[in-house]
């Protein structure tokens, strides 16, 4: 048994060590691999916040990933095809880089998060669930319908964005951007979990009543997690549009929610690092059962139902002592 | 003896859930350096009563003054934040913590976001000594590290005590603390409220009557929404009306 800490060291050196070991055998599909559970581990680390830290569990974080995907692709888009929006004051020509795009997409996802998280916080339980869901389908069917940006075929933004001058084409130097994108999430998250803010959290998911009693708002502690989570989700969805070079309505849909969820579950709520070990093995199933099977999807069921009924606290229960 | 000062002042409270009276034109004061209990027999309005002094419940009617400041107006948070804490039926702590950190979350509940967000959830030198001083107080100082979901139920009790007195609070609302204490962890919750009700007032709501005699400096007896009797220990046990209504013989 390790602690957390071995813990969360292990699985980031172990993603890193993987992508590594593709660029010396010169396999770039593994270093491929590797960014996709990096990009989809900071999604699910931040989903665990509300979810396995706050007690929310929101069906409809697939809207933060696939707003920030959009903002991300439009921005590139207009760059690349040098067409620019007109925001009624300045006209915005997009961006091919990163960080600027990052930025935007944090912006705009969080943006999103405040208006649909003060809404959905008034409720609790089932009810959340849904209106979150409710939520995310709206934005789903808007970009579906929204054929500006390629409707239901989606957009493609061909090249990936700028970093400095870093060559991003090449498949380990994006592992890295990404990689260092995880590392600083992680940061940002352990610093929130371990706060004064973090363990109210822990005690709205709790004993919201006593929390009250204390003086505590809860709708504001869950907000205000829930913001956090919805903008740090963004940034992964801006990440896989440049993972991709391509954002379509997929990104946003329900069945994205589910697999934000699933990583949680299976990795552990309730760990910094959990969902980034249910990323793990959420894609080497998808990778190396879709090899053996069709419908590897079932045995995922499978191994889910399993892992709920025998090990609530995930995969990295397994291996964190308490 | 310091002046008495009326800390919770309740003139002409009226609330009704429907058809059905739950507090008919309700006055009572709690003063300075005391304790008054509030008795009456199951579904008499006690519980409603203290919602509606902690604030969430609204009076149709009346006023809740808190130290001389009409707080009618004031959501839950902003009473607490004024002093008025209150503790549940139930023990209503976090189980998943322990003891020291419970007491700590009660310690840290600063208002603002971002300095919770910015601070570590960690105690300085002056938290901590603040902490262990109610830890010895409570005698809990021997289960500082034990998770609060393994304490035994008297101890869970003692904690949440622990947690309200952490708030620094003006007047205590207790809610049948002694429900479900064996006699050993009664007696001593007695001395220990003895203690408290010297610097903070307290309005205990209770069943267990030999803790009421042995503590309430004023007894208010509650009955289908309504005070019938109210004044002190003696006044109340020889009281028919309280006898007829509540205790149904004699005390």
């Amino acid at each position: 048994m390790l602690t957390e800490k071995k813990f969360n060291l292990i699985i980031v050196l172990g993603i890193f060590a993987f992508s590594l070991i593709g660029y010396v055998i010169n396999e770039p599909y593994f270093i491929t691999l590797a960014t996709k559970i990096v990009i989809l581990g900071i999604a699910g680390c931040a989903l665990n916040l509300i979810l396995g830290f706050g007690g929310m569990v929101s069906f409809g974080h697939a809207m933060f990933f696939g707003v920030g995907s959009y903002v991300a692709a439009i921005s590139a888009f207009h760059s690349m095809n040098g067409e620019s929006i007109n925001l009624i004051f300045f006209d915005f020509n997009g961006s091919n880089q990163m960080l600027f795009n990052w930025f935007l997409a944090v912006i705009f996802s969080m943006f999103f998060a405040l208006v649909v998280g003060s809404i959905s916080i008034r409720t609790s339980g089932v009810y959340f669930i849904m209106i979150t869901l409710a939520f995310a389908q709206m934005t789903y069917y808007f970009s579906v319908g929204w054929t500006k940006y390629g409707g239901e075929d989606g957009l493609s933004t061909y090249v990936r964005n700028d970093l400095f001058s870093i060559n991003t084409m090449l498949p380990l130097n994006f592992f890295i951007i990404c990689f260092a994108c995880l590392c600083f999430v992680g940061f940002i998250l352990n610093w929130v979990i371990n706060s004064n803010f973090g363990n109210f959290l822990k005690g709205c998911k709790e004993n919201e009543e006593k929390m009250i009693s204390l003086g505590l708002n809860p709708y504001t502690l869950k907000l205000t997690a829930f913001v956090i989570s919805g903008a740090i989700t963004g940034l992964a969805g801006a990440l896989y549009v440049d993972l991709n070079r391509f954002v379509s309505p997929t990104s946003l849909s329900w069945q994205t929610s589910g697999e934000l969820i699933v990583l949680v579950i299976l990795g552990g709520s309730g760990r910094l690092f959990g969902p980034l070990l249910g990323a793990i093995v959420f894609i080497l199933l998808e990778q190396f059962l879709g090899e053996v099977t069709e419908n590897w999807q079932f045995w995922l069921g499978v191994i889910l139902v399993l892992i709920v009924l025998y090990f609530p606290k995930g995969v990295s229960g397994l291996f964190i002592k308490d | 003896m310091a002046e008495k000062k009326e800390i919770l002042k309740l003139s002409g409270i009226n609330k009704c859930f429907g058809n059905v009276v739950v507090a008919k034109d309700i006055s009572l004061t709690v003063i300075s350096n005391q304790l008054h209990a509030l008795i009456g027999p199951n579904g008499a309005g006690k519980t409603t009563l203290i919602k509606m002094i902690s604030g969430e419940l609204k009076p149709d009617q009346g006023v809740v003054m808190l130290l001389d400041r009409k707080v009618n107006h004031l959501s839950e948070i902003a009473r607490v934040h004024r002093g008025c804490i209150r503790s549940f039926q139930v023990s209503s702590i976090i189980g998943s913590m322990t003891v020291f950190e419970n007491i700590l979350l009660a310690v840290k509940q600063k208002r603002s976001i971002l300095k919770m967000l910015f601070r570590k959830f960690q105690s300085n030198s002056s938290e901590s000594s603040f902490v262990y001083q109610i830890l010895n107080q409570l005698s809990l100082e021997t289960m500082e590290k034990k998770v609060a979901s393994t304490l035994s139920h008297g101890d869970k009790r003692k904690l949440e005590l622990a947690m309200a007195l952490a708030i620094d609070p003006k007047i205590l609302l207790l809610d049948e603390p002694f429900a479900g204490l064996d006699q050993a962890e009664s007696s001593k919750l007695i001395e220990l409220l003895k203690s408290i009700k010297k610097n903070i007032p307290i309005l205990l709501i209770e069943h267990d009557m030999q803790a009421v005699f042995a503590l309430a400096d004023k007894i208010s007896v509650l009955n289908e929404g309504e005070i019938i009797e109210s004044g002190s220990v003696e006044k109340i046990r020889r009281s028919k009306l309280v006898q007829n209504a509540y205790l149904g013989g004699d005390l």
